[in-house]
C-alpha cells in the first residue's frame, strides 16, 4: 500500500497526472485521454474518483455514495457497467478526476445508490 | 592551482587560436543530441577507432551547419606524468565571453563562438588512446552546444516509459545506474544511466541518447523523446514517491550539468534553460528499493 499512499501524497499537494485505459466511462471520459486526479477533503456522489483495486492496479469510476461505519466505505460503478464495483474504504481513494460533473450526472450516482441500497435492503429481508 | 598546471608543464603556451598540426586528413562526422558535428584532421586508424566508437551516431556525411571541430598534435613531453592509482579525474576548465579553455590528460581543447560555435583538440593520442580523449572533448563540446541551444546536458538516468523520457537526477551514489537496471528489468527503455541531453521543442523539451561512457547507454542514435518527469532520485527502505519543489529542482539539475555550470559567463543561461525545464515537467522526488515495483509507482494509467 505504500504506492497507494505515496500517490494520495502527491494528489494532496498537486495533480497528479493519469491516462484513462477503458471505455467505461465514456462518453463522460473517453479512453486514451489525460486527467488530472486531486485529492479532496470531501467527495460528492457523482465525482469520478480513483482508488486501487485488489490487484494494485488504479481504477476511475464515479462515486454512487457512502456506507457508515469504521471505515467509512463508498460505493462506485462504471457509468457503462450495470453493476457497482465492491465497496472500498474511503481512505483507499487516491483522488477526484478534475472533470466538470453534470447535474444528471450526479442526479443518476444518487439513483444508482438508491437502487443498490433497495436492492441490498430487500435481500436481507427476504 | 592555476589552470592547467596539472596536466601541463608550460600551461602558459596554451594554444590561443584553433590552429595547429594536422593529424592527417580523414573526418568524421556525428550526430550528437540533434546536431551535427564534424570532426576533422585525423589520422584513418583515428576515423576508424572513433567511427567503431561511435557507430551508431555516425551521420556519414557532412552537414552544411555542423559544429566543426579541428584535431591537431600535441608532443606527448607537453604533458606531465600522472599517478592516476586513486586518482579521480576531473578536467581543468577556463571560460571567458566568447571562449572556453579546457585541460585534460593527453590533451587540450579550445571552445570559440565566432559566432558559430566551433573547437579544436590538440592531443598526443594516436590510435589507442584517442577515443577516450574525444570523448572527453566531445562532451564538454555537447554540453556547451546543447545549452546555447536552450537546452542542457544533465548527469542523469534517462528512461522511458510509454513513449516519454523522465530524467533520474541524483549526486553520485544516489542509484542511477541501479536504477536503470531494475527499470531495465521492468521493461523500460534507457537512454542512459549516467548522461543524458534536453533539447527545446516548439511543445517543452525532448530528451536524446549521447554516446557517452557509462554502464547502460544507447549503443545508436535514438528518437527525441519528449520529456515527461525530472525525478531527485534516493535510494530508501521502500518504494516512495513525492512532490518536489520547482526551486529545489533548479538547484538540483543546476548541481548536475556538467562544465557549463562552472562557468560564470554562462550561468545565467544555463539557469534560465533550466527554469524553462522545470515549468513544464512533472516534477517528483523517489526513494527507490532494490526491488521491482517502482514502475507501479512511476506508472500513470488507470483503468477506466
Amino acid at each position: 500500500m505504500a504506492t497507494l499512499e505515496a500517490l494520495r501524497d502527491v494528489a494532496r499537494h498537486e495533480p497528479l497526472r493519469l491516462r484513462l485505459a477503458g471505455q467505461c466511462m465514456e462518453p463522460a471520459l473517453e479512453d486514451g485521454r489525460t486527467v488530472d486526479v486531486v485529492a479532496e477533503r470531501v467527495y460528492w456522489p457523482g465525482d469520478v474518483v480513483v482508488f486501487a483495486r485488489g490487484d494494485g492496479r488504479l481504477v476511475a469510476h464515479r462515486l454512487l455514495g457512502f456506507r457508515p461505519g469504521r471505515p467509512t466505505r463508498v460505493f462506485t460503478q462504471a457509468d457503462r457497467s450495470p453493476e457497482p464495483d465492491s465497496a472500498v474504504a474511503l481512505h483507499e481513494i487516491v483522488g477526484r478526476v478534475v472533470t466538470p460533473v453534470s447535474l444528471a450526472a450526479r442526479w443518476g450516482a444518487l439513483r444508482r445508490f438508491a437502487g443498490l441500497v433497495r436492492r441490498r435492503v430487500l435481500a436481507r429481508l427476504a | 592551482m592555476s589552470f592547467g598546471e596539472r596536466f601541463l608543464i608550460h600551461p602558459d603556451l596554451f594554444p590561443a587560436r584553433l590552429s595547429g598540426e594536422s593529424w592527417g586528413d580523414a573526418r568524421l562526422n556525428l550526430e550528437i543530441a540533434g546536431t551535427s558535428h564534424a570532426i576533422e584532421g585525423l589520422t584513418d586508424g583515428q576515423a576508424a577507432s572513433m567511427a567503431e566508437r561511435f557507430a551508431g551516431f555516425d551521420s556519414g556525411v557532412p552537414a552544411k551547419d555542423a559544429v566543426r571541430s579541428r584535431v591537431f598534435r600535441m608532443a606527448p613531453e607537453e604533458f606531465r606524468a600522472i599517478d592516476t592509482r586513486g586518482w579521480n579525474y576531473d578536467l581543468d576548465q577556463d571560460a571567458g565571453e566568447t571562449w572556453v579553455r579546457i585541460a585534460g590528460m593527453r590533451f587540450v581543447a579550445r571552445l570559440a563562438w565566432r559566432p558559430d560555435l566551433e573547437g579544436a583538440l590538440w592531443t598526443a593520442a594516436s590510435d589507442v588512446d584517442f577515443p577516450g580523449v574525444l570523448e572527453n572533448y566531445l562532451r564538454v563540446l555537447a554540453a556547451y552546444g546543447l545549452a546555447a541551444a536552450g537546452g542542457a546536458l544533465l548527469h542523469s538516468a534517462g528512461i522511458v516509459d510509454d513513449g516519454e523520457a523522465s530524467l533520474f537526477v541524483g549526486v553520485s551514489g544516489a542509484g542511477k545506474s541501479t536504477f536503470s537496471r531494475l527499470s531495465l528489468d521492468e521493461g523500460r527503455q534507457v537512454l542512459s544511466d549516467d548522461l543524458n541531453a534536453l533539447r527545446p521543442t516548439t511543445a517543452g523539451f525532448e530528451a536524446l541518447a549521447v554516446p557517452f561512457a557509462g554502464d547502460i547507454r544507447s549503443e545508436a542514435r535514438t528518437g527525441a523523446r519528449p520529456l515527461r518527469a525530472i525525478v531527485r532520485l534516493r535510494q530508501g527502505p521502500e518504494h516512495r514517491l513525492a512532490e518536489l519543489r520547482p526551486a529545489a529542482a533548479v538547484a538540483l539539475l543546476a548541481s548536475c550539468a556538467p562544465y557549463v555550470n562552472r562557468d560564470p559567463f554562462r550561468a545565467e543561461r544555463l539557469m534560465t534553460n533550466l527554469a524553462s525545464i522545470v515549468a513544464g515537467a512533472e516534477l517528483r522526488e523517489l526513494a527507490f528499493a532494490l526491488r521491482p515495483g517502482v514502475w507501479s509507482l512511476m506508472g500513470r494509467e488507470v483503468r477506466a
